[in-house]
């Protein structure tokens, strides 16, 4: 299970990719792909291999929005997208 | 879904030869299988990856037959690598090398599907007419692993293999594999051919089903595991590609453009060929992708149907194959009227123990169709 203190990384075999015709952004693996709204994007591009609790607490701060509610976000997205094999956590 | 809201495919699957060293007997490739000499040439190929990309499809799948039986290759995932576009090798792994696939990764390819008949090679050899096979997919599971590629591991199952699913994903857990698919076979091309020989009883199905979802709480987050059913054993059809020329366009190893690897058995429908047609005029301007499409072709129940924009009414092939009417409902739904007829001649081929199999054979079109 994810927490505060897990990292996580792209899968191998995923990538981050806009779709220049539909004008979206989108994750790509293995036959499957995730339509990424903007801010999931941004928390994507945001995670260097922190910890999410820091890669939350500086969205937070960044964007004035409350941290408890940041990593709720943050921790629902990347649950959903490490059970579709997505992410890789430690 | 309306002809405004038609918008490019997904991915193309490029089917770039049907020369394979495996004859499995379950493979989805048509009885007619095209000859080495009508395979469209590199530069046909490329200028295929071309278009794909120009249109917006953002995957393409190298398959066949064995894609590797094919020395340009590597050529083509560097040219579909420059182009962007998200490469995926669908192979059996057995002419892999430690050379070849350096060449491959170094020309950009993104993930490889390995297949696997199970692990014993006495139960594989005879599904496939590949002796040694099971070493030699292990030995190609290695170099993936070793050179960093990303990886699936497909183990196709039929009646007689379905016993091994446990020590299959024993395997894929010990050896740290991120993708499973647990794919039960289709019955089209030579796997209907050859149904009565290969189909799992409900019983080995409802033992597999229940393995399936141990193994999914077990390995949830390190390990994904698709898993598909022989549809006969489903209350409703599959949505075929994810719905008729909806998101995957398929070319054929001669440049037949199809929205499906089986469509070519539905004749009353003129498939467009590359290069006589571009990708595009298949895809937006043929009758024959628009044919079954969305769902204003359906006939009732269909049409009135809650799952109309679920399962996109199936199989139209299946439809054929198994009514005999590519118009009419996917007999494997429960509402087919031939639905009891098929599936209950299904269950008494799944308890016919060993039938000889038919592998395939590039003569049987001549011969015999």
């Amino acid at each position: 299970m994810l927490t505060l203190e897990s990292t996580v990384r792209l899968a191998p075999g995923t990538r981050l990719q806009h779709d220049k015709v539909r004008e979206r952004w989108v994750l790509l693996g293995p036959e499957r792909m995730l339509i990424v709204d903007d801010m999931a994007r941004l928390i994507l591009e945001r995670n260097r291999g922190q910890s999410i609790g820091a890669l939350c607490a500086s969205l937070a701060t960044e964007y004035a929005a409350p941290l408890d509610t940041v990593q709720q976000d943050v921790l629902a997205l990347f649950t959903t997208m490490s059970e579709k094999g997505f992410l890789r956590h430690d | 879904m309306t002809d405004t809201a038609l918008t490019p495919p997904l991915a193309v699957l490029l089917e770039l030869t049907h020369r394979c060293p495996l004859r499995c007997a379950y493979c989805s490739n048509p009885l007619a299988l095209t000859p080495a000499s009508a395979e469209l040439s590199t530069a046909e190929w490329c200028a295929i990856l071309d278009e794909a990309a120009e249109m917006g499809m953002l995957q393409v799948h190298f398959s066949g037959g064995e894609p590797m039986a094919r020395a340009d290759l590597p050529e083509l995932v560097a040219h579909a690598s420059r182009l962007g576009l998200y490469s995926n090798l669908i192979t059996s792994g057995v002419l892999l090398n430690e050379a070849k696939l350096a060449v491959l990764a170094e020309a950009g390819l993104n993930h490889v599907q390995l297949s696997f008949q199970g692990l014993d090679e006495a139960v594989a050899e005879p599904l496939s007419g590949f002796k040694g096979g099971v070493a030699k997919k292990q030995a190609a599971l290695d170099l993936v692993q070793a050179a960093g590629l990303a990886l699936t591991l497909n183990f196709v199952i039929t009646r007689q293999n379905a016993h091994e699913l446990d020590a299959m994903l024993s395997y894929a857990e010990a050896r740290g594999i991120a993708r499973v698919e647990v794919a039960n076979t289709q019955y089209y091309g030579w796997g209907l051919q050859n149904r009565a020989a290969l189909i799992p009883s409900e019983a080995q199905l409802d033992t597999m089903t229940a393995l399936v979802t141990e193994w999914r709480e077990r390995v949830k987050g390190r390990m994904v595991i698709d898993y598909v059913i022989p549809d006969y054993y489903a209350r409703r059809p599959k949505a075929c590609m994810g719905g008729w020329a909806q998101r995957f366009l398929n070319v054929m190893p001669d440049g037949t453009l199809l929205p499906c690897h089986a469509a070519q058995t539905l004749t009353h429908l003129d498939f467009p060929r590359f290069p006589a047609s571009t990708l595009a005029e298949a895809w937006f301007d043929s009758p024959a992708f628009a044919a079954y499409r969305g769902t204003a072709w359906m006939p009732e129940p269909c049409s009135g149907c809650d799952n109309k924009e679920k399962d996109w009414g199936g199989c139209r092939c299946q439809a054929l194959a198994l009514a005999g009417d590519a118009n009419t409902l996917d007999p494997v739904c429960e509402r087919s009227p031939k639905h009891e007829q098929v599936v209950t001649l299904a269950r008494r081929e799944a308890q016919l123990g060993d039938v000889p199999l038919q592998l395939r054979r590039f003569s049987y079109a001549m011969t015999e169709a």
